[in-house]
């Protein structure tokens, strides 16, 4: 008996030594998920699409102000260009006068290839994930999905050139483009040229907006979306940037079908929250608050950022003194009085950017901003200060505008002009203008019509990321005056270097990042000066 | 029983005081001036130069003036030197230390209580203790309580069993994230002291002398230096600014310094409160049945759970949640894992032979929940609880799971004591690999001999007491290196505009298998005179298979918005570590009362990647002169994985010194990725295009070059050699290994009586530590911040007599121009940051005396024992303030230091 129970317990221990079963090895995560679940249904498809968006509006790198797309329209085109000027923040110069621009290791100069080959790669993802012959209702819903996915691609890659490469004009494209990778793939690659990715970013947008016509499927109100209008707006700022000006007067025109201008009262209300005029924009909420990192905590004139109360956003008087005074959208701007500057000393007393402590203007703008919750109540308050920007919630939250019908009209007028058809330029700014300017009436032909459609792209998108990319195409040279010139910059950012031209600053090109070209041996971080095809 | 205080055992680095800040500030301004303005104002200048400095660096730069002169113009010379009189105002100055500020003495205490019994047919134990301990920066504690039981009984002869249970209670405070964890954060003390400049006070005090008004409009009169009052009429901290109204009554808001706007280490410590409970609870139970022909069978379970739950409160009035109206964090973590084991023993003695073998089966599991909670906006301050917030923020959670599977056999054998062999042979698997390549084989060997038991070792046995000679073989597998479910490409999923919204966050990695860590050495374990011990061993360690995450180009697409790199994780060559350990000690006096004794180790070791993988491996490019050939491998950031060298081997640019004729840093130019077009049309350096095994590609015969020309804007040619200012290009060539080539310990031991003195040194040889510390203290920012003295040694204008042809035009042994406009590039990543890593520690002295036997039975004790104990009585390392034992990678940080430590203690044994 004693040996029996003693046997039993052997054999039962015995036991134990057979495997378990398969199945206990085979964990799988529950918080991530997995390729076969994300792309198992167009429901759980669409999921990887909504990723896109949500990288657009995400924090990065640990780095303050790196917030997805919004870093591209603070750092990648405001600071270096000649609209936006963050009041004394003279500790900044390297970047607000580019002298980062063949420096492959900053995290300014790296950002661009790092943020937009994250949209690319997970486009790839999709679009190499999703079937190709799923049921037909099933198959709709999968071209869709590709189709949003295509938008977003050619988006990022238009976005790379404007950052990587030259200008059309400077090669007519035969110039280094960026790596062109259409699947998900991760082994070194040569560069493309630059028409080449220009050739793909048409291709991916036709077949785009091939399945939006065909799948009659839309985004309904959610404007952070990709759709058939998104992909016009895209078409347009890129056949504008390719000179392609027959393009891009058709696709601005598509573009803002359905769109119009939003008025004086809303222009005036902050640019946080889609309206009648917005193609598409970031999507940011209090639910999914980026604090200190966000695009309005950059940019957001009642911010309680230390960087919005410390050093004001400020737009440039070269630009202001070019508007007609009648236009309502002034009013979001504190702009001095001849009577204000003269009791404070004149232009010749102005210390920096223009910052006030005391006096009638400052006393003005307490009582019609500061109080009215324009500017955060013990922000500092200057020259020139924009409010154009204003947080909706929290600390930074609010929506931000990538394309909006107003960009689409001066798309069309820039090429409208190139096409030599001034009166069909005139009408342009007119539909633009007139919303805020009853009496605007533009008459201007020529070289004075050019200006014209530039001051008012200037003016109209102050702020809204255009600027660095706008002198770019045009090959204009940065102009930033200082009081003494006739200006409102401070000495620091109005340097010879920074006003050089981009000769004087790599082709105004950024070199290729050191986390690209260390592990890919294809490509190197600055271009040839004779650069061929073929070569790194 | 232990009490023990503790202090920072490493001084700090070498920063400037108050005047030599002020004049670098000056020389940064001056700098920056002329950069602003080449071609327009000339260095000699210095008038320009002195009032564009003293018009900006206070109104632009610093803010703040606490000098006893009221503008800059009246503090300095003309030459940028403060002027003989200048001092900062009493009440300011004396409270310029923030380090003194934030830290305070630790404190620590132990006690222990433990016991022990046993009859014929059980044995127990248990024990109890208390820590506590009081950090040395200040709100940092920690408190611990833990307990033990084990019970084993043997109930009947052919069986055991037992169960030991321990747990303990540990609460954490404000040792949360930031607190010296290396990092540049703001609620990082040794950031945050390290960095601030040394003309910013603690507390508010008024920058100028002024009238304000209070909230009625009655005015009243300030002094510059004065002390702010806060409404309980008490110091304010100084978070950057303070507020005032006017005589509108309009808000103003008075900078007092431009660095850490809205943050205060000292202030945050105090307020806001972070604190970790975590309860432990491990159980082992085990049967083992013990069966005819020398068979034991055994079962074991093993049960560990942890809970663990932080509880973050940001204060509402500064810091990280200052804009969110206070905020509460929840963090809880729910760890379960177990293991169970079966085995079968057999021992069997045949006379002289004795023959062990085992049998065995294991399960492993380890899972875990994450949740995440946090609320925003508080109804009053410093209240920590939910309740007490009243916005919804976010709550995220998670669960994971990782499980293991394997089964072992063990064969020993040994005849007559004298010879000894084993083998083993394991199966692992593990669930973070693929089901195709989940199980690894790992095996090991090993023999030792006894010489000194033989009889033809007779002879000898007079001096030789002991002889052994062994040499061992064996594989571990190692799945670690990788995530839980390290196979998947993983989606991680987020919301936007509610919705749910997936990106990629993990590559695939379905071929990924274990690593295997293989080691194999030969020793010699000698006794020699009865007095003298010496072990030498030489052993070669090997990581096979190893884990790695390879960077793939950054546009193949981030996985992480931490990083700005792709990588994928995959198994990567082998690494050899091999080297000569000895152990030695001699006791070079015994009597009956003295024994003292001394001792010494020293390990050399060599680290080399053996092979890489061959995609890794692969010729990329030829360098047209081969002395130039770059390596082939993987960039790891500041480091090179290539064959032939260590897996740390620094891999930067070669900082050849300063241009004296502009005060720019040069590095040599790269002239393999890049060539350059000399004027009479010579092409010089640069590369060609090459197949995978490093054969040049010919097209109609000739070599295809591979380089791009570097324009004459970019580079400098100073005596026929390139250099450029731009790190993007620059050279990178190897430049050391970040390992120590040989460490050890040595001391000794005197004992007296019931006295005992001990005492321990530590050292290391060779290796670099790239000193990311000295670098940032070095560097120019765009903010103010504290400044190594060594930035005083900087160029300040070209030397009398310098030309351009200049044979010693380059100046390795001054610092670049100190701008931060060209700051950048000047204090660029390179090799001038390397620094060796050298260093002798005196690591402990103890001293302990054991009562006399008398005296403990007078008060009906077994033994009394009482002991000083001292840790870290001093660090010498080659740089003032750095710490030369961290890190195995090479990196500094800005990481907590060590600490001295003294512990006084009291052992009872009733």
């Amino acid at each position: 008996m004693k040996n029996l129970l003693k046997y039993t317990l052997c054999a039962a221990l015995t036991m134990g030594f057979a495997a378990c079963s398969e199945d206990y090895l085979e964990t799988s995560p529950e918080s991530s998920t997995t390729k076969t679940t994300l792309f198992a249904n167009p429901t759980a498809a669409q999921y990887a699409v909504n990723g896109l968006g949500k990288i657009m509006a995400t924090q990065y790198l640990s780095n303050l102000g790196s917030n997805g797309e919004g870093t591209m329209m603070t750092w990648g085109a405001e600071y270096p260009g000649d609209g936006m000027q963050r009041a004394d923040l003279t500790g900044w110069a390297v970047l607000i006068n580019s002298s980062y621009i063949q420096n492959n290791a900053s995290i300014y100069m790296y950002y661009p290839w790092y943020y937009y080959y994250k949209i690319i790669g997970n486009a790839n993802q999709i679009l190499a994930n999703i079937p190709a012959n799923a049921p037909a209702a099933e198959q709709k819903e999968y071209d869709y999905v590709k189709a949003q996915a295509l938008t977003y691609r050619a988006y990022s890659y238009f976005r790379l050139t404007q950052s990587y490469c030259r200008r059309w004009s400077d090669k007519q494209g035969q110039s280094r483009g960026v790596i062109l990778r259409l699947e998900p793939t991760n082994d070194p690659m040569p560069p493309s040229t630059l028409a080449e990715t220009y050739e793909q970013i048409y291709k991916d947008l036709d077949e785009a907006l091939k399945i939006f016509e065909s799948s009659s499927m839309d985004r309904g109100s959610l404007t952070w979306q990709a759709n058939a209008d998104v992909a016009h707006a895209i078409y347009s700022r890129a056949a504008l940037t390719r000179e392609d000006w027959a393009t891009a007067v058709a696709h601005s025109q598509a573009a803002r079908k359905g769109y119009s201008i939003m008025g004086a009262s809303e222009y005036a209300a902050g640019f946080n929250t889609p309206n009648k005029e917005w193609i598409w924009n970031v999507y940011n909420d209090d639910t999914q608050t980026l604090y200190y990192y966000s695009f309005f905590a950059m940019q957001g004139a009642n911010s309680s950022s230390s960087l919005c109360r410390t050093y004001p956003c400020v737009i440039s008087k070269q630009i202001v003194d070019q508007v007609d005074p009648a236009d309502a959208r002034l009013s979001i701007f504190c702009i001095p009085t001849a009577e204000e500057l003269a009791a404070a000393g004149g232009a010749a007393e102005v210390v920096g950017t223009g910052v006030v402590t005391k006096g009638a203007f400052f006393d003005r703008i307490k009582k019609d901003y500061t109080a009215k919750g324009r500017l955060y109540s013990t922000s500092k308050i200057a020259y020139y200060t924009g409010t154009k920007f204003l947080v909706k919630t929290g600390i930074g939250d609010g929506c931000v505008p990538i394309f909006r019908a107003a960009e689409m009209i001066y798309n069309e007028a820039e090429a409208q002009f190139k096409l030599g058809k001034e009166d069909a330029v005139r009408a342009l700014l007119n539909e633009a203008t007139k919303p805020y300017n009853a009496n605007y009436n533009c008459t201007k032909s020529g070289q004075d019509l050019w200006n014209e459609i530039v001051a008012l792209r200037k003016f109209d998108l102050w702020g809204e990321g255009f600027s660095f990319y706008d002198l770019k195409r045009w090959g204009a040279k940065m102009d930033r005056k200082t009081w003494k010139q006739g200006g409102n910059w401070n000495t620091a950012f109005a340097t010879a270097a920074a006003n050089a031209g981009p000769e004087g600053l790599n082709n105004w090109t950024i070199v290729i990042p050191i986390r690209e070209t260390d592990y890919n041996n294809l490509v190197v971080s600055q271009e040839d000066p004779n650069w061929t095809k073929g070569m790194r | 029983m232990n009490q023990g205080w503790y202090e920072r055992a490493l001084p700090e680095y070498d920063r400037t005081n108050v005047a030599q800040f002020m004049e670098a500030e000056y020389l940064n301004m001056a700098n920056a001036f002329l950069t602003n303005n080449a071609g327009k104002v000339d260095r000699s200048d210095k008038q320009a130069i002195f009032d564009a400095v003293t018009s900006t660096i206070f109104a632009d730069r610093l803010y703040a003036n606490y000098f006893n002169k009221n503008t800059a113009a009246e503090l300095f010379t003309l030459d940028g030197k403060l002027v003989a009189d200048a001092a900062i105002l009493p009440e300011v100055a004396e409270d310029l230390d923030w380090f003194k500020q934030a830290t305070r003495n630790g404190y620590r205490q132990e006690y222990t209580l433990n016991g022990a019994g046993s009859s014929a047919k059980s044995d127990y134990y248990f024990s109890a203790g208390y820590l506590g301990e009081e950090g040395y920066m200040k709100q940092n504690n920690y408190d611990r309580l833990s307990g033990r039981v084990s019970v084993n009984i043997t109930p009947v002869n052919w069986m055991r069993a037992g169960l030991n249970v321990a747990a303990t209670h540990q609460v954490y405070a404000n040792l949360g994230s930031g607190a010296g964890d290396g990092s540049s954060a703001y609620n990082n003390p040794f950031y945050y002291c390290r960095y601030m400049a040394p003309i910013y006070p603690v507390h508010q005090h008024y920058i100028e002398d002024a009238t304000y008004y209070d909230g009625s409009g009655n005015p009243y009169n300030v002094k510059k230096g004065q002390y702010v009052l806060g409404s309980d009429g008490g110091y304010v901290y100084d978070n950057g600014y303070y507020n005032v109204l006017d005589a509108n009554g309009a808000a103003l808001q008075v900078n007092t310094r431009n660095q850490n706007l809205d943050r205060h280490i000292i202030l945050e410590n105090l307020l806001d409160k972070r604190s970790t409970q975590r309860n432990t609870m491990n159980a082992i139970g085990y049967m083992d049945f013990i069966l005819p022909f020398g068979i034991t069978a055994t079962v074991k379970g093993n049960l560990n759970t942890r809970n663990s739950v932080e509880m973050k409160y940001g204060s509402a009035q500064i810091g990280d949640s200052k804009g969110r109206g206070g905020s509460l964090n929840q963090t809880a973590y729910n760890y379960k894992n177990w293991t169970l084991q079966e085995q079968l023993n057999w021992n069997k003695t045949f006379g002289i032979h004795n023959i062990q073998v085992l049998a065995g089966h294991e399960n492993y599991s380890n899972e875990y929940l994450y949740t995440y909670i946090v609320k925003d906006k508080e109804a009053f301050a410093g209240v920590t609880a939910f309740d007490n917030f009243s916005v919804m923020n976010s709550i995220d959670g998670a669960k994971y799971m990782y499980r293991t599977e394997s089964y072992l056999g063990r064969v020993m054998y040994n005849y007559n004591d004298t010879y000894n062999l084993e083998a083993s042979i394991r199966r692992d698997a593990s669930s973070r690999f693929n089901k195709s390549v989940r199980w690894g084989t790992f095996g090991s060997v090993g023999a030792n001999w006894i010489f000194t038991n033989e009889a033809f070792m007779k002879p000898t046995a007079s001096w030789l007491n002991n002889g052994k000679l062994r040499a061992d073989w064996g594989q571990v597998g190692n799945d670690s290196g990788s995530g839980y479910y390290a196979y998947y490409a993983l989606f991680a999923a987020d919301t936007n505009n509610s919705l749910p919204a997936y990106y990629l966050s993990q590559n695939a990695a379905d071929k990924l298998k274990w690593e295997t860590s293989e080691s194999w050495g030969v020793a010699l374990e000698t006794r020699m005179f009865n007095r003298w011990n010496l072990t030498v061993e030489y052993f070669d360690k090997r990581n096979k298979d190893l884990i790695f995450d390879v960077y793939a180009p950054l546009s193949a697409g981030a996985t992480t918005s931490s990083y700005a790199e792709s990588t994928t994780t995959m198994n990567l060559g082998t690494i050899s570590n091999h080297g000569i350990e000895i152990n030695t000690d001699f006791d070079v006096y015994r009597s009956r009362d003295w024994k003292v004794n001394v001792s010494a180790n020293l390990t050399t070791a060599t680290n080399k990647i053996i092979t890489l993988p061959e995609q890794n491996n692969r010729w990329t490019t030829l360098a047209a002169d081969p002395s130039m050939q770059p390596p082939r491998g993987i960039a790891n950031g500041t480091q090179f994985i290539a064959e032939g060298v260590s897996r740390y081997e620094w891999y930067l640019p070669h900082w050849a010194g300063v241009d004296q004729m502009t005060g720019q840093s040069l590095y040599d130019a790269d002239l393999v990725k890049y060539h350059i077009k000399e004027a009479d049309g010579t092409i010089v350096g640069g590369s060609f295009k090459c197949n995978t095994d490093g054969s040049p590609i010919l097209e109609n015969g000739e070599k295809v070059r591979n380089s791009t020309e570097l324009t004459a804007d970019k580079y400098v040619k100073i005596n026929g050699k390139y250099y450029v200012n731009q790190a993007t290009y620059a050279q990178k060539r190897f430049c050391g290994s970040a390992l120590p080539n040989m460490y050890g310990s040595f001391g000794a031991n005197v004992s007296y009586k019931g006295l005992t003195l001990t005492a321990l040194f530590t050292y290391s040889l060779g290796g670099k530590i790239y000193e990311s510390n000295y670098s940032s203290l070095m560097s120019a920012g765009q903010a103010p911040q504290n400044h190594h003295v060594d930035v005083l040694n900087s160029w300040k204008g070209v030397p009398e007599g310098m030309t351009e042809e200049s044979a010693d035009r380059i100046n390795p042994n001054i610092n670049p121009e100190y701008n931060y406009l060209t700051n950048t590039d000047n204090n660029a990543s390179s090799d001038r940051w390397l620094v060796s890593r050298n260093y002798f520690c005196f690591k402990n002295l103890n001293l302990s005396y054991a009562l006399p036997k008398s005296w403990c039975k007078a008060v009906d004790c077994q033994a009394v024992q009482v002991s000083v104990a001292t840790e870290n009585l001093g660090i010498w390392g080659s740089l003032k303030g750095m710490n030369p034992m961290m890190g195995i990678g090479g990196g500094q940080g800005n990481y907590m230091v060590p600490a001295r430590v003294v512990t006084f203690g009291l052992n009872v044994n009733l």
